[in-house]
């Protein structure tokens, strides 16, 4: 190993054998850098005058974005270092001051696969320490996230998307992940939205045997008919498409109640999946005159038709 | 004919059990291992089907039927003599209940006879209906046990007590010869033959099954059937049409004592498994949701139009087999069947009058 000065343009940017940092801001190293200098020289593998990066991916990247031409930098020859103790050197000091992401996590179990290490040792000796949880067929879902690209890593690994996300993400062909990222990217759904939207996109597809652009592109024209952010229609839409009768239950619930035309204070409820044939009626009073006038309300909403039907979760209501 | 078995277990205080003995007779060539616990990897859900352990019991093994307050439940009670099961149904709620990842064989099975004796004690005069299929197929194993066999004679010397096996297989033969006194059921759990080939993977088809209950009706059993689980698939009510004209092709009105009809079900974290383990399976695209006691059913008009339909396709052809429903609200019984009876108890005082009734 030996110090010296490499120009930037003779590094491997593409080369991402034993790197794997993604995400997080540059900028507050980048000023670092500029301000003190790089303390920390990062550590280069000699490939026949091109060079490698085995640590400090990101303080590379910081330097080229400060416009510098040059690094003085650690470099190993081939010969002075295996693959596997390169790769260690990364892996071991970046463990050593952070979590990895799960973008970070992938790209280096995809990483310790090509260095020729079996499922079975990469799962029970470095699961835990990639961040990764342990899921059946966890393997081969995350070497399968490791190839998504990489827009959609740096989702990953800034938390726009969520593991579960990306490893449905990497099982469609190309053409469905892309529009499955750019609709997901407009509806800018919360972490928690996505998991459901992966879920619902997935389920209806296969029931319906629709390609994923296809179900999309129609989800989107519905969703941008309705009111409201794009994405919380789009999945309202979604939901009613897995769930057909019983969102056509609801709107007929609904529309009975219109029907009834409630006095105010009033309220009626049933069982969100009409499991029950009850109906919770709540009203507000004060005042013995109030309550009384209430009551008398209440017994005449119960004689109508309409309010008869709610109770009926299985009758189809008739429609006006 | 028997499903393969390619390990036994024993453990050291089963050694000695009869039943230890008849399984290693009846498996020449199987590995035999003594140990206290079964040599299988847990990971490995389809080896665990090939794995016999032998094993005495740990706690009761006549337990009350685990249905929930908020259904009607059918008041059975479970002799729990074997726990897993050789055929590998997606919707196999024992995916989720097992832990021990083999099929588990109770040695000293004999001591739920003394549990029995007791309930009936307690009860004079009540009929006990009890069966052996809730953690278990009840004749899966039977050519390697002869469990039933044994079983059946000793239910018999107590005239209280009704006995229902049920089975998806067909092995019969070691009844047969057994007379049943009109106190033993044999049960056949059917389906539409879509759903028999895409989900209830190792098991006979449907004719197969019916001509393992002809057999059972000849020799004098009393026949039950459940339809479940009832499953919506595109076609749905053809075929099950189909499938009750194949249940009265082999059987006549009144050789049956009951039949239920019980939609898929399932709890949600069952759902993550069968869609890991059969991801190829639509039952979890059905339009299921959450019911009262949590578990995940048909949104409820949708059951009750196949209890509907296939009621009416039951009552077209017998109208004496004592119909219910498995697992349903008073309210969906009387929308579907016109009907209710009201309760748990209700149910099972018209099951035990139908289990005595011929
Ligand atoms: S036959 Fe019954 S116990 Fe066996 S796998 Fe199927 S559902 Fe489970």
């Amino acid at each position: 190993m030996k110090r010296a000065a490499v120009p930037l343009s003779r590094v491997a940017w593409r080369n991402r054998r034993f790197s794997f940092s993604r995400g997080g801001g540059l900028e507050e190293l980048t000023a670092s850098i500029e301000k003190v200098g790089l303390l920390d020289p990062p550590e280069l593998l000699n490939k026949g005058g091109r060079y490698i990066v085995i640590r400090g991916a990101r303080r590379l990247q910081a330097l080229r974005r400060l416009g510098r031409k040059h690094v003085e930098a650690q470099i190993f020859g081939e010969d002075e270092i295996s693959p596997f103790q390169a790769w260690s050197r990364n892996f071991h000091e970046n463990r050593a001051f952070r979590n990895l992401n799960p973008a970070e996590g992938c790209t280096a179990l995809r990483q310790l696969a090509d260095l020729g290490l079996s499922p079975q040792k990469i799962v029970s000796g470095y699961f835990p320490l990639l961040g990764l949880p342990r899921r059946e067929g966890g393997f081969e879902a995350y070497l399968s996230v490791a190839h998504l690209p990489d827009t959609m890593l740096d989702l990953l690994a800034d938390g726009a998307i969520t593991l579960g996300t990306a490893v449905y993400l990497a099982t469609l062909g190309e053409s469905e992940r892309r529009s499955a990222f750019r609709f997901l990217k407009k509806a800018s759904l919360s972490v928690g939205r996505q998991r459901e939207w992966a879920r619902l996109v997935a389920d209806i597809s296969v029931r319906d045997e629709t390609s994923v652009p296809a179900l999309l592109a129609s989800v989107s024209r519905a969703a941008r008919r309705r009111h409201g952010q794009f994405g919380a229609s789009a999945l309202q839409v979604l939901r009613e498409r897995r769930f057909p009768s019983l969102a056509a239950r609801r709107r007929a619930f609904q529309r009975l109640l219109r029907r009834l035309r409630l006095p105010p204070g009033f309220q009626v409820t049933t069982h969100p999946f009409f499991e029950k044939g009850e109906l919770h009626v709540r009203f507000s009073a004060s005042g013995e005159k109030e309550y009384g006038e209430a009551l008398v309300r209440l017994e005449r909403l119960g004689r109508e038709d309409s309010f008869q039907l709610l109770m009926e979760p299985g009758k189809r209501p008739p429609r006006k | 004919m028997r499903f393969p078995i390619r390990k036994i277990t024993i453990h050291p205080e089963a050694a000695g059990s009869s039943v230890a003995r008849t399984v290693v007779e009846k498996c020449p060539g199987v590995p035999v291992v003594t140990a206290a616990r079964p040599s299988v990897d847990p990971g490995d859900e389809g080896h665990s089907k090939d794995t016999v352990f032998i094993t005495p019991r740990k706690g009761r093994l006549l337990k009350r039927c685990p249905g929930t307050s908020s259904y009607v439940c059918c008041g059975y009670r479970v002799l729990n003599l074997v726990t897993g099961c050789p055929l590998d149904c997606t919707y196999c709620i024992l995916q989720l209940y097992l832990n021990q990842p083999c099929l588990v064989v109770h040695a000293d099975w004999e001591d739920a006879l003394r549990e029995l004796d007791e309930l009936i004690a307690k009860h004079p005069g009540r009929v006990v209906r009890l069966g052996t299929g809730e953690l278990a197929d009840s004749l899966a194993l039977e050519p390697l046990t002869d469990m039933a066999r044994e079983l059946v004679p000793r239910v018999l010397r107590r005239p209280e007590a009704v006995l229902e096996l049920k089975t998806k297989t067909t092995f019969v033969e070691s009844l047969l010869d057994i007379d049943p006194r009109g106190r033993v059921i044999l049960s056949w759990s059917v389906n539409a033959e879509e759903v028999v080939r895409a989900d209830e993977k190792g098991a006979p088809p449907l004719t197969a099954r019916l001509r393992a209950a002809a057999e059972g009706r000849r020799a004098g059993y009393r026949i039950g059937l459940h339809f479940d689980p009832l499953v919506r698939f595109p076609g749905w009510e053809r075929s099950y049409s189909r499938a009750v004209e194949a249940i009265y092709d082999h059987l006549r009105e009144g050789d049956i004592a009951w039949i239920s009809l019980g939609s898929l079900r399932y709890p949600p974290a069952l759902d993550a498994i069968i869609r890991r383990r059969f991801p190829g399976s639509h039952l979890p695209l059905g339009e299921l949701v959450p019911g009262l006691d949590g578990k995940l059913r048909y949104f409820r008009p949708l059951r009750e139009e196949m209890y509907r339909r296939v009621y009416r396709d039951i009552r077209r052809r017998d109208r004496h087999a004592e119909v219910y429903l498995c697992m349903e609200s008073p309210e969906v019984w009387r929308s579907s069947l016109g009907r209710s009876p009201g309760s748990t108890a209700g149910l099972a005082r018209c099951l035990d009058a139908a289990a005595i009734a011929e």
